[in-house]
């Protein structure tokens, strides 16, 4: 098969599936409805993984147009894949992922009237998601941008009979409004400058774009930065970014697979993908740089501080995954692009780990999600737990682990790079070192150690999860552990995505790497122990043991110490507070008076009504000119005729 | 010589004989039933169409000493037209069968009304454009008349008759004109003589009928009077054919007679053209909106649909006319939709004359209350319905012309012709349904498959070709871009 | 080009010259005797002077325009008679296909019982 035969299937069986079983699925029924998707999942995933194998051999970028959408004004609009080391590298991790949800959700949502409907979700994201990272033109890859937040949309709402899960689903949809519309005017700054939104041209006018000042002025800005900075702007809604993450932990309403395919391994992840995707334009714009690394590494540190207060066992794994995306931002933002996406791999096995392993305590537990009643699960949950346990080394970084190899890698190279704002952000990845090895272990020790604090009638009723439940968590487990190993040298040693990357002008942020090309991942874990990020995450891992094993009430009177600290975070730093009361209840007052003066009274009783009146008045003047009778017909005929003759005849 | 012309006219040949066969059914076996009037009709009308898009009929050329032009132009009018009479047949024969109106005659008549309009398609002289309008229009003054019962059908017809008469004395008025300024029927020796003699009272004269007589068969303002009389008037079945097929021959001999015959003299009819343009936008959605008859409603619209129609066509030169060309083949494929829906609803057993009559269709019958929603919406140019692309493509075309202020009043029309559209999807959907106990719901009946199957292909073709618009678009283009004379 | 027409207007004017002169002398001339039955209805069956609006049976405008329709017909049969030789087969066949058409429509309109006055 040729290799754009493939690229479509893999968007098309998804997208089939999730139309058969969404719509038609009266008739194929429940077992029809995850039969379906699970293959065609499966065979995408298959088919990702061949084409990676091609690419492998051949690392040029292949472009192909399937389908010209429009012609409007000499632009060209079309569908069409781009196909390079990377974007095929990300088919593989979604088409994985989203098999090994798939094939949990069997298990998860066993009992749900929405069965069908849920799968039909998950398929139809999977292609979105695919849609936008085979995307060979902006538009397209906003085409699948907007088609996983409609996805995700629906599936935090998916039980919309809970009144906070349809709040938390209108809540990321309004913060991603705000980041499509940055995302909308970065393309359209882009589309003026070039003409077309195609990525070769882009990237081929990106060095005249990082010289060219935006809006034909002489100085300021350029419009590459412009550009970054709008699509950063969309990319940071989208990965739960400072200040626009606020949806990410509210999102934690739907159900647990989708917290884990959606919400952690994939789609917060295309923000990520997006500033990786259109380096050669980054690397043009040196302040643009900075605010993504900036961004990053704030978020990475005061996202994490969010989660050791959490009592929410999905909600400390969503501040994870902020504070986790952080680091990716922060490796882009650093120009360390390779070691971002190496962390996006790592992470989305890890995550989507985490979260499972999570859903299947959460079932267990009967839908109890508060970690402060659970506890001792260990003996219950015995692969739960230890598939657990490596999701949370891999987090934390603990060497050999793959989170370890990808997370050191942006950490060096935020503290190498010549990007500007990089010593701070260094300073602040390294914190955020304790406070996910702190968090991490708070909720292991509180979920799988010490006393069991259920209540009888669950604690009778405890036991190991099933199989379609287990599966996923081991066969997840695996890449989370051994990942790092081998992709270690190809993805950071610079061969693997030699040419995918825009570089940076002066320095090189791998340095270590290329400075010993012959660096063994063996070599790299040894060398950990003397960095400090490692000594920061075992007294990280200590903490969590003084505070929740040994001295369970060291955590409450840390937090009568230290009360407006603790308030804050429980508040999450006021954020929700400032949007709902600031911008919420200011919009609504701009809206009001702009419903009632501009609206109501100018709009709707001036122009609206006015016209219709207006229109109404002129139809019932012109009304008894068609009176029905014949003679008058052709009086207004004979009228015509000579008016029109009388024209031509006079000028 | 003459077998080759013959076979030139092939697909005017094959409906004639279509015709033929089936009112030869009607003289050999009168207690045959007229069903298979009915499948005679729709099978020549499909071999037609099928021979036509296949390219086996209809050669390019001209023929018959120039009163037949076979052009691309030609081609796709023609299969526009077989294809919408196909589409009207299939819609209609349910509401017949109902309404006892089924009979051979009026599958006949139908038949030659096709006949009427491929003749004009590839009407190379004055006289073959002239003979299909008059074949065109004596078919659909009988259609109009054939329920002898209703008085309201019998005034239509009349008032259509008189007024059709007026308007083809006024044709024939100016076609003698221009037989004396050329001293030949055929189009391209009058477009030579009336280059040769620019602006001659006479060649004045000439477009000053042609255009009140091209006026009257469009329905644009102020010769539109019929429009709504006959659309309330005519059976329901006869409404969707008067609707839709005709329009293809009104663009014909626009594009043939204007376009190609007298386009030396685009400056004098275009202002005309202009000022009928602007009139019909203003009264056919003005009194569009103050309209409870549906049908009514969908005339005035119509009107306001040719109102765009001539605003891209007095532009003069291929772009406008090309945008014309377009519009109207759209706007036929949209009024079918809506009229067949319609039609459709009465062969349930259910009336669709007023808005009342429709309110609360969406819970009787949810899927024809979607697809009378996609012709309606496209009607009213929402994308990504088809209708959307016809509006922009003759905004741009106004707009390129660099007369942004006519586009602006197109497009300030346009938004009311939205509201009273609207105001029909509101009613199918938002208003609760008529009090039962009336005979509307008691006898409702099923609807044939086969017909609700078209106008679901219809109506979804409306959305799917809105989202793919670049097929029909180009075949336009092309079809405008290789004219014969 | 108006002198083209020159002649028309000749014939015109003699046109209209021989009329009246033969109206005017017809009204010098001609003996006048009134009589009721000259008054009287014409041979279709209607009244000479009344409203115009009356209701019309209708069998008297089918009969009338089947009677042109044929009438015409043999309009045209006239000229293709007279130059069939030259004209060659062609013309005869397309004649034959003419008169076929016709002879369709005339089986139709007789089925129907268009000829029937009952």
């Amino acid at each position: 098969m040729s290799l754009d035969d493939l690229v479509l299937g893999v968007l098309l069986l998804p997208l089939a599936a999730a139309l058969i079983a969404g719509l038609g699925r009266n008739l194929v029924g429940r077992t029809g409805a995850h039969v379906l998707t699970i293959l065609a999942v499966a065979l995408a995933f298959l088919a990702s993984a061949l084409i990676l194998r091609r690419v492998l051999a051949d690392p040029r970028p292949h472009v192909f147009t399937f389908y010209t959408w429009m012609m409007s004004g000499g632009a060209r609009f079309a569908v069409g894949a781009w196909i390079d080391r990377l974007s095929a590298l990300m088919m593989v991790v979604v088409t994985f992922v989203s098999l090994a949800v798939h094939v949990y959700t069997i298990g998860y949502m066993h009992d749900d009237p929405g069965y069908a409907r849920f799968f039909s979700y998950l398929s139809l994201f999977t292609f979105a998601m695919l849609l936008l990272v085979v995307a060979n033109n902006l538009l397209e890859l906003f085409a699948g941008w907007e088609g996983v937040g409609l996805v995700s949309y629906l599936l935090i709402g998916f039980w919309f009979e809970r009144p906070s899960a349809s709040r938390a689903a209108v809540k990321a949809f309004l913060l991603n409004r705000v980041g499509d519309l940055a995302f909308l005017l970065g393309m359209a700054v882009l589309f003026a400058a070039v003409h077309t939104l195609s990525f070769r041209a882009i990237f081929a006018a990106a060095p005249v774009l990082g010289r060219t000042p935006i809006l034909g002025g002489s100085g300021g800005m350029t419009v590459a930065t412009a550009a970054a900075l709008l699509l950063f702007v969309g990319a940071s809604a989208k990965s739960a970014q400072i200040p626009l993450h606020a949806w990410l932990p509210d999102s934690m309403e739907g159900p647990t697979p989708i917290s884990a395919l959606i919400h952690a391994a994939t789609m917060v992840t295309a923000g990520i993908y997006l500033v990786a995707r259109l380096s050669p334009l980054y690397v043009q714009s040196a302040t643009a740089l900075s605010v993504v690394l900036l961004i990053g590494a704030l978020t990475a540190f005061f996202m994490g501080l969010l989660g050791i207060v959490a009592t929410d066992i999905k909600r400390v794994i969503a501040y994870s995954t902020i504070s986790q995306l952080g680091y990716m931002c922060a490796g882009l933002g650093a120009g360390a692009f390779a070691a971002g996406i190496f962390h996006l791999v790592t992470h989305a096995f890890f995550k989507a780990l985490l979260f499972l392993g999570a859903g299947s305590v959460i079932l267990a537990m009967h839908h109890e999600q508060d970690m402060r009643k659970m506890g001792g699960l260990r003996r219950f949950m015995p692969v739960t737990y230890i598939t657990f346990l490596v999701g949370s080394f891999a987090l934390v970084a603990f060497p050999g682990f793959s989170g370890f190899f990808s997370k050191d890698a942006i950490i060096d190279a935020v503290g190498r790079s010549p990007v500007a704002g990089a010593s701070l952000a260094h300073l602040l990845l390294l914190g955020g070192v304790f406070v996910t090895a702190l968090y991490t272990f708070r909720m292991v020790f509180l979920v799988f150690h010490g006393e069991p604090r259920m209540d009888e009638h669950t604690r009778a009723h405890l036991h190991e999860s099933p199989l379609v439940v287990t599966l996923p968590l081991v066969a997840l487990a695996i890449p989370a552990l051994a990942a790092g190993w081998v992709m270690f040298r190809p993805l950071l040693g610079g061969s693997f995505f030699a040419g995918v990357f825009g570089r940076l002008p002066h320095g090189h942020p791998l340095g270590f790497v290329s400075r010993n090309p012959h660096l063994t991942p063996l070599a790299f874990v040894a060398g950990a122990f003397s960095e400090p990020s490692f000594w920061l995450m075992i007294a990280g891992i200590a903490t969590a043991w003084y505070g929740y094993l040994y001295r369970p009430a060291f955590p409450a009177r840390a937090a009568a110490a230290f009360h407006g600290l603790y308030r804050l975070f429980v508040q999450k730093y006021y954020v929700d507070v400032f949007y709902e009361v600031i911008c919420a209840r200011a919009g609504w007052l701009v809206g009001r008076g702009l419903s009632t003066g501009g609206d109501r009274l100018l709009i709707d009783g001036g122009l609206v009504n006015g016209s219709a009146r207006l229109v109404g008045a002129m139809a019932r003047r012109l009304r008894p000119v068609q009176n029905g009778r014949l003679y008058r017909y052709a009086f207004v005929m004979i009228a015509a005729l000579v008016a029109v003759l009388g024209y031509a005849l006079l000028t | 010589m003459l077998s080759r012309d013959i076979w030139a006219a092939g697909s005017e040949i094959l409906i004639g004989a279509g015709s033929i066969l089936v009112l030869l059914f009607e003289v050999l076996a009168r207690r045959a039933r007229p069903v298979w009037a009915y499948r005679t009709a729709l099978v020549s009308v499909a071999v037609t169409v099928f021979l036509l898009a296949a390219g086996s009929l209809g050669r390019s050329g001209v023929f018959w000493h120039g009163g037949l032009v076979n052009d691309p132009l030609s081609r796709l009018l023609d299969i526009a037209a077989g294809v919408a009479t196909f589409l009207v047949l299939v819609y209609s024969r349910p509401q017949l069968v109902r309404h006892g109106l089924e009979r051979a005659e009026h599958y006949f008549l139908v038949l030659t009304t096709l006949l009427g309009v491929l003749v004009v398609d590839s009407g190379g002289s004055l006289l073959t454009l002239y003979l299909g309008l008059e074949l065109l229009a004596l078919s659909l003054y009988a259609l109009i008349a054939i329920d002898r019962r209703r008085p309201l059908g019998a005034e239509a017809a009349m008032k259509y008759f008189v007024l059709g008469a007026m308007a083809s004395a006024l044709l024939l008025y100016a076609f003698t004109f221009l037989y004396g300024l050329a001293g030949s029927f055929r189009l391209s020796v009058v477009a030579r003589a009336l280059a040769a003699h620019p602006g001659s009272p006479l060649t004045l004269a000439a477009v000053a009928f042609v255009v009140v007589a091209l006026a009257f068969k469009f329905g644009a303002v102020p010769l539109h009077f019929w429009v709504p009389d006959v659309y309330e008037g005519a059976p329901t079945a006869v409404t969707l054919l008067v609707g839709t097929v005709p329009e293809i021959a009104s663009i014909a001999l626009f594009m043939r007679l204007l376009g190609l015959g007298l386009g030396a003299a685009s400056g004098d009819w275009g202002v005309l053209l202009m000022v009928a343009s602007l009139l019909s936008l203003l009264v056919g959605n003005l009194l569009a909106v103050v309209q409870l008859n549906v049908r009514r409603l969908l005339g005035y619209s119509a009107v306001g649909h040719v109102g765009f129609i001539l605003l891209a066509f007095q532009l003069g030169g291929r772009g406008g006319e090309t945008a014309a060309v377009y519009y109207t083949i759209v706007y036929v494929f949209m009024s079918a939709a809506a009229f067949g829906g319609l039609t459709l609803l009465e062969a349930r057993g259910e009336k669709s004359t007023t808005l009342e009559d429709l309110s609360g269709l969406a819970r009787r019958d949810p899927w024809m209350a979607f697809f009378l929603l996609c012709a309606l919406f496209s009607l009213a140019g929402v994308p990504p319905f088809l209708g959307f692309w016809a509006k922009l493509i003759v905004l741009r075309r106004v707009i390129m012309a660099h007369e942004t202020g006519l586009a602006i009043f197109a497009v300030v029309m346009a938004v009311v012709a939205a509201y009273y559209y609207l105001r029909v999807v509101k009613s199918m959907y938002f208003d609760p349904p008529p009090a039962p106990g009336g005979d509307g719901a008691a006898a409702a009946a099923p609807v044939p498959v086969f017909s609700r199957v078209w106008l679901g292909i219809n109506a979804l073709g409306l959305l799917v070709l809105g989202i793919l618009p670049e097929g029909l678009w180009s075949a336009c283009r092309m079809a405008m871009s290789h004219l014969l004379r | 080009m108006l002198h083209d027409y020159f002649g028309v207007l000749v014939f015109l004017i003699v046109g209209a010259v021989v009329g009246a002169a033969l109206l005017v002398l017809g009204f010098i001339l001609a003996p006048r005797h009134a009589d009721p039955v000259k008054g009287a209805a014409y041979e279709c069956g209607f009244e000479a002077f009344e409203d115009a609006r009356i209701p019309f049976d209708v069998r008297y405008y089918l009969v009338a325009i089947l009677f042109i329709i044929f009438d015409l017909e043999i309009a045209f049969f006239f000229p293709w008679a007279v130059a069939l030789r030259e004209l060659g087969p062609a013309a005869y066949a397309a004649m034959a296909v003419f008169f076929a058409v016709l002879v369709v429509g005339f089986a139709y309109e007789w089925r129907r019982g268009g000829l029937e006055w009952e």
